[in-house]
């Protein structure tokens, strides 16, 4: 039996990591959700074949913040577009950040969309509904 | 910001080595340079007239021998007549001769008073011509008798006392061949001494003339060397003062970028930590409200929906802080921009947000300005925001965009109908987080005008006020 494909959640804040899942459980995402704490933790679990918990599958949406320890963000989406086996999947960059230079970084660097992160958990869970509306529903996966 | 050039000049004062050239010292070379030369010319000019002078002396003296010469020519010549006149009379016996010989002596005697006045000063002509009276009295003492005898004894001899005769007139020739001779020797060393005090004149005046030239320009020459090795200094301590301010304006150029990026990461960082929290206490409200709503009563629902609407404000302001703080840090750029289509667009925004709102806008803005567009757009959406917030209460709110002119320069301005504001407080109206109205009556924050006013400086344009409360307020502001 084939398992339903991921959501991988790169996020060193434990509440935006509840508030999220809230938000894509609210908005009906039945996906199961990865977390990782950190940018090198991510990078361990995205490629390394013999790490124990999340050697399955790939993720079929990555949403990843910028502002992470030990490897951010920014670097850890420069590796997953770099890798032949990572590069295809959607990277949804969630962010507090409002600086114009991480969101234009973040798309030379291949993001698929930008979510900023409000301060209003109403707007955020409606950002995170029409983000899943359009990367989980609407976007075949494409093929690896 | 302000204060930034006085500290880049404080590491430039000037030492004592840049007193090098002192002005006072220059102006007095400088009247040295003028003075001396004027001086000295006027010396040697007055020196020139005396010279002048005394060759004209040494010629008036050659000119009194020559007519001393001239007198005595005259004298001797009466001598000569006399005896002609008197030798005539005593060969011819004939009366008529008689009569150019008492002319002629007559003559002699006012000539040789006026020899003698003139060589008065010499003792030895004096003396000479002295002899040469007496020798002629005699002459003529003698000629008297031989007149005489002729009459008492009626004789016509011719030889009587004619020895004597002779004897006083060679004396008195030679007398004259000796004065004549001493007189043309003192002409000859008067001329002599004429032509060498020209001589010496001339070589005086040269000599000195070019001597004083000499000193006067090695004087100058060493003044100039002095000034110039001076300004040599001078310009060298300047030149590496120069170069040490440059190194002084590099370095804090550079210091002021890393301060800028330590700013830069200061309101990265305030942006992601500041909201965080916030978010969550905003979104556990939330959750607790929305899943566990049952359990609590109204009151928990109502101070929850404080603690949210709090937070939502905090986030606001952090969100406008941190805007304030990227507008002066984001590279300036000018360009051409639009102000029309710029305003339109602005406006456009509004009529969406705002549909119910009856706005009548008039637009008289220019065509093309140079400004940054992305801050014009900052300052023209503040502006025109606050228009529309404070005319709120009108059935028709009146927004007016324009331009006038006030000495030669464009003056824009953002006029409304609304509540207007208190004068009185004018002083706080573009600072930061400072508001004119309550909050309960009109929302927000109070950094709006804090921003234009900076964009308005980075513009190096001004923006000021005008209110009437209840009529309207405009707000003009000028672009550099
Ligand atoms: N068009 C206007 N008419 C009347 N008052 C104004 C107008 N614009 C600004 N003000 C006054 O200046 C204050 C500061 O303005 P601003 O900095 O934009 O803050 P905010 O609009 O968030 O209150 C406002 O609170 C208001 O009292
Ligand atoms: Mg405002």
């Amino acid at each position: 039996m084939k398992t339903i494909p991921y959501i991988f959640l790169i996020e060193d804040n434990e509440q935006d990591e509840i508030l999220t899942i809230k938000a894509l459980k609210k908005n009906k995402v039945l996906n199961e959700i990865k977390v990782a704490r950190d940018g090198a933790e991510a990078l361990d679990i995205l490629f390394k074949e013999d790490a124990p918990q999340y050697a399955v599958d790939l993720p079929q949406l990555i949403l990843l913040d910028l502002k992470l320890p030990k490897i951010d963000g920014l670097e850890v989406l420069k590796q997953i577009r770099c890798n032949p086996k990572t590069k295809l999947i959607p990277v949804v960059i969630l962010t507090t950040s409002k600086e114009d230079s991480d969101l234009v970084s973040g798309y030379e660097l291949g993001a698929n969309s930008y979510v900023r992160k409000p301060v209003d958990f109403h707007e955020f869970a409606e950002a995170v509904k029409n983000l899943g509306t359009y990367w989980l529903l609407l976007n075949e996966r494409a093929p690896v | 910001m302000r204060e930034l050039p006085k500290k880049l000049l404080s590491t430039f004062t000037p030492t004592r080595d840049m007193q090098y050239v002192d002005p006072k010292e220059f102006k007095k070379i400088l009247a040295q340079a003028t003075l001396l030369p004027v001086a000295l010319s006027l010396f040697l000019s007055a020196l020139f007239v005396l010279q002048i002078y005394s060759i004209l002396d040494e010629n008036n003296k050659v000119r009194h021998s020559d007519e001393v010469l001239n007198y005595a020519a005259k004298s001797l010549q009466w001598v000569i007549d006399s005896e002609t006149g008197f030798r005539g009379y005593i060969i011819t016996n004939n009366k008529t001769y008689l009569e150019p010989w008492k002319k002629a002596s007559a003559n002699f005697e006012s000539s040789a008073r006026n020899l003698l006045n003139a060589v008065r000063d010499n003792p030895m002509q004096v003396k000479d011509l002295e002899n040469i009276r007496e020798l002629y009295n005699s002459w003529l003492e003698n000629a008297n008798s031989t007149l005489a005898y002729r009459k008492k004894f009626n004789s016509t001899s011719t030889d009587y006392m004619i020895k004597k005769r002779k004897i006083y007139m060679d004396g008195i020739r030679s007398g004259f061949d000796q004065f004549n001779e001493r007189e043309r020797e003192l002409r000859n060393t008067r001329w002599h001494k004429a032509e060498e005090t020209s001589k010496e004149a001339i070589l005086i005046i040269i000599g000195l003339g070019v001597f004083l030239g000499f000193v006067l320009s090695s004087i100058s020459l060493m003044q100039l060397r002095r000034l110039s090795k001076n300004y040599t200094r001078a310009f060298d301590s300047l030149s590496a003062a120069t170069e040490h301010l440059e190194e002084t304006v590099a370095q804090r150029t550079h210091e002021l970028v890393l301060v800028n990026k330590e700013l830069e990461a200061f309101s990265y960082s305030v942006s992601h930590d500041l909201r965080a929290p916030l978010r969550g206490i905003d979104g556990f409200s939330q959750i607790l409200a929305d899943d566990y709503g049952d359990k609590l009563d109204g009151d928990a629902l109502k101070y929850l929906g404080f603690i949210r609407s709090g937070v939502q404000k905090m986030g606001i302001l952090i969100d406008d802080l941190i805007n304030l703080s990227r507008l002066t840090r984001t590279e300036f750029k000018k360009d051409n921009v639009d102000l029309a289509i710029l305003t339109e667009e602005i406006m456009q925004e509004f009529r969406v947000s705002e549909p119910d709102r009856k706005v009548a806008f008039t637009n008289f803005l220019p065509q093309k300005i140079d400004a940054d567009k992305g801050l014009l757009r900052a300052a023209l959406h503040n502006l025109i925001s606050n228009a529309l917030k404070y005319s709120r209460k009108k059935d028709i709110a009146h927004i007016e965009l324009g331009q006038s002119f006030k000495d030669g320069k464009v003056t824009y301005f953002v006029r409304d109908n609304g509540v207007g504001f208190d004068m009185r407080y004018y002083d706080k109206l573009f600072q930061p987080f400072q508001r004119l109205h309550p909050k309960d009556q009109f929302d927000g924050t109070g950094i709006g005008l804090a921003t234009v006013a900076r964009i308005i400086r980075r513009h190096n344009g001004m923006i000021w006020a005008e209110s009437e409360v209840g009529l309207g307020s405009t707000f003009y502001f000028t672009l550099g």
